[in-house]
């Protein structure tokens, strides 16, 4: 397992590289000047001397190729650069506002889990079958309608109905776990909605193709009770495939998360990356992005290593 | 058991004419060919749009300003008192248009890509699959934000910021056949008899993908849709005065509470398209190859 763990580690780290060269080159070629930007209206008559000190000031007239190896180099070093638009680390904006993204993205997918799992297995169980029907229905609904649209849906039902709107301010989990729990459910459900559709689709089939494999009807012949079968022998081997496209599945609610907190004024990263393009922060979007990669193959790296932990046979190719 | 029957049927007989094969797919996979007809009608509203809508989109009537749905405005009216039919009507081309394109462009690129990289194999498929790693470590919609940031918005653009994430899928799923189907004797054969590569791969490898290309393009279409509205709503995708239905969904933000109509009927139009879309790449897919179940 130790010689699996290090051989992928090792393959992340041209893909990281590969990644965050690829955002260095594209966020150089933005339309638009940062410094104009910072400076006044871009279509506005701005002091040239005042807007080379700027630039002079942010790095933006050094070539190229140096301006990539300091970001290279910073990057080497876990230094993201500073925000052109508010001066403050990088990192520390993500600090602020990674607790409430991520606890956003972990509760979509424990409400995910919840509802994808059980329905997969009634679904595959009861083939064919009036619940089957509306089991899928709902998972096919899942993959169709989307996010931000169910997000507007939930929030114009719950003012209407409960006369619950969105706070103003929203608590972190570090300080009031519970408030922010509360405060984020129904953006988590909005969030997660796609999740559990698409989870529950794989569970569905993967249940019932393990279902008519020979070591269940063995199980089954040796007089073991359905549950048992059904939780020891066949779910272990069903829930593979799930496992696999949860990496898949991450990244889309990352995706989403930049949407969803959008909807709900939720102060996290993907608010933050919005703003960022919207003030032409060049730093701010290569740094965050270089982040969220990070995250994703780290996530990735993770779900092979569980992978190949709950199937032998994936450490040893 | 159901599926491999209906499989069976509906793959193609000796002799048997396209409209009966079309005739068989609406009788063995009724869901997906109502999937295929809505995407049809789609088309059909997205290209004869400007010439069937009730009133003009863009013209404002601000005395009939957050009018509900009636029969004068089945839709009802946005905030400048435009009709908000007319509107939906005219984002099925944007949606159709950029969902369409973004897939075309997505896959082929990918499948082109799959096709030389499965068929060179060695050092060069080495290295465009470790590109396809990196493509593949950015979530979609971010990266489509990252371009489109690049890029600037117009309708060229938003099709590329869609089509450059999903490369990889198409790359994936090509490529896989292209490595089986190039030692196939045949091939082996052409290769004996000192047929180039480029001929090899465009008169022996590339049909032997078709199949898997529609069933990937038909899956992303859906995704691409969905991507497009999801940049409008976030102000990055198609610029105004052109209806889309994300940005709809964005501005009708402002008057949720007031007209929730506005929030309604762009977002049902979305919901539905993907749907049919979906169902209609999930029927193609069984028909053609049930092995791809799990993309």
């Amino acid at each position: 397992m130790g010689g699996y763990i290090l051989r992928r580690l090792l393959w992340a780290i041209p893909t990281l590289w590969g990644a965050v060269t690829l955002i260095f080159f594209l966020m150089r070629v933005l339309p638009g000047d940062v410094a104009m930007v910072m400076l006044g209206s871009e279509g506005a008559a701005i002091n040239p001397e005042q807007l080379n000190a700027l630039r002079e000031q942010l790095g933006l007239n050094r070539p190229l190729w140096e301006q990539y190896l300091v970001w290279l180099l910073d990057f080497s070093h876990l230094d993201l650069g500073k925000s052109l638009w508010t001066g403050n680390p990088v990192w520390s904006e993500i600090a602020i506002r990674l607790p409430y993204t991520l606890t956003l993205i972990l509760m979509s997918i424990i409400i995910s889990t919840l509802i994808a799992i059980p329905t997969g297995i009634f679904s595959a169980l009861k083939q064919d079958s009036w619940l089957d029907y509306g089991l899928r229905s709902f998972a096919i609904a899942g993959l169709s309608i989307p996010n931000f649209w169910l997000g507007l849906l939930l929030l114009l039902l719950t003012v209407s109905v409960f006369q619950w709107s969105p706070p103003i301010e929203y608590a972190t989990v570090l300080a009031a776990p519970l408030t922010a729990m509360q405060q984020l459910f129904l953006p988590a459900i909005a969030l997660g909605w796609r999740q559990a559709a698409v989870s529950a689709r794989m569970m569905r089939s993967s249940m019932l193709e393990v279902m008519r494999e020979d070591y269940v009807r063995t199980a089954r012949s040796k007089g073991l009770r359905e549950r048992t079968v059904i939780i020891v022998h066949a779910l272990r081997n069903a829930i593979l495939p799930v496992i696999t496209i949860f990496g898949t599945e991450v990244l889309l609610l990352i995706s989403g998360a930049v949407i969803i907190e959008t909807i709900f004024n939720i102060p996290g990263i993907g608010r933050l990356l919005v703003d960022g393009i919207n003030h032409r922060d060049v730093n701010m979007v290569q740094g965050l992005v270089a982040f969220i990669t990070i995250i994703v193959l780290v996530i990735n790296l993770l779900v092979d290593l569980v992978y190949g932990w709950v199937d032998p046979r994936i450490r040893y190719e | 058991m159901a599926t491999a029957a209906a499989t069976v049927r509906t793959r193609k007989r000796v002799g048997e004419s396209s409209w009966s094969i079309i005739a068989r797919f609406f009788r063995d996979k009724p869901l997906g060919a109502i999937g295929a007809a809505v995407f049809l009608v789609m088309i059909i509203v997205a290209i004869i749009g400007p010439w069937i809508t009730p009133y003009d989109p863009l013209s404002t009537d601000v005395m009939n300003r957050l009018q509900g749905p009636s029969w004068t405005h089945l839709m009802g009216t946005d905030e400048v008192g435009r009709d908000v039919l007319s509107r939906v009507i005219l984002g099925a081309r944007v949606s159709a248009l950029v969902g369409i394109g973004a897939t075309l462009v997505g896959t082929t690129a990918g499948a082109l890509i799959g096709v030389i990289s499965g068929y060179a194999g060695g050092k060069v498929d080495m290295a465009i699959q470790r590109i396809m790693d990196i493509i593949m470590a950015f979530p979609g919609l971010v990266l489509a934000i990252a371009i489109m940031a690049v890029l600037g918005p117009s309708i060229t653009n938003v099709i590329l910021a869609i089509s450059i994430p999903s490369i990889p899928r198409a790359n994936r799923v090509v490529r896989s056949i292209a490595v089986s189907v190039k030692e196939f004797p045949y091939v082996e054969a052409a290769r004996a008899v000192g047929c180039k590569p480029w001929r090899i791969i465009f008169r022996h490898v590339v049909p032997n993908t078709l199949a898997a290309y529609l069933i990937v393009a038909t899956s992303m279409l859906g995704a691409a849709i969905l991507i497009e509205a999801s940049l409008s709503f976030l102000g990055l995708g198609i610029p105004p005065p052109h209806p889309s239905w994300g940005r709809s969904l964005s501005e009708a933000m402002r008057y949720m509470y007031k007209a929730p109509w506005l929030s309604i009927f762009p977002g049902l139009a979305i919901s539905i398209i993907v749907f049919a879309v979906n169902m209609f790449g999930d029927a193609l897919r069984d028909v053609w190859d049930p092995r791809l179940k799990r993309l």
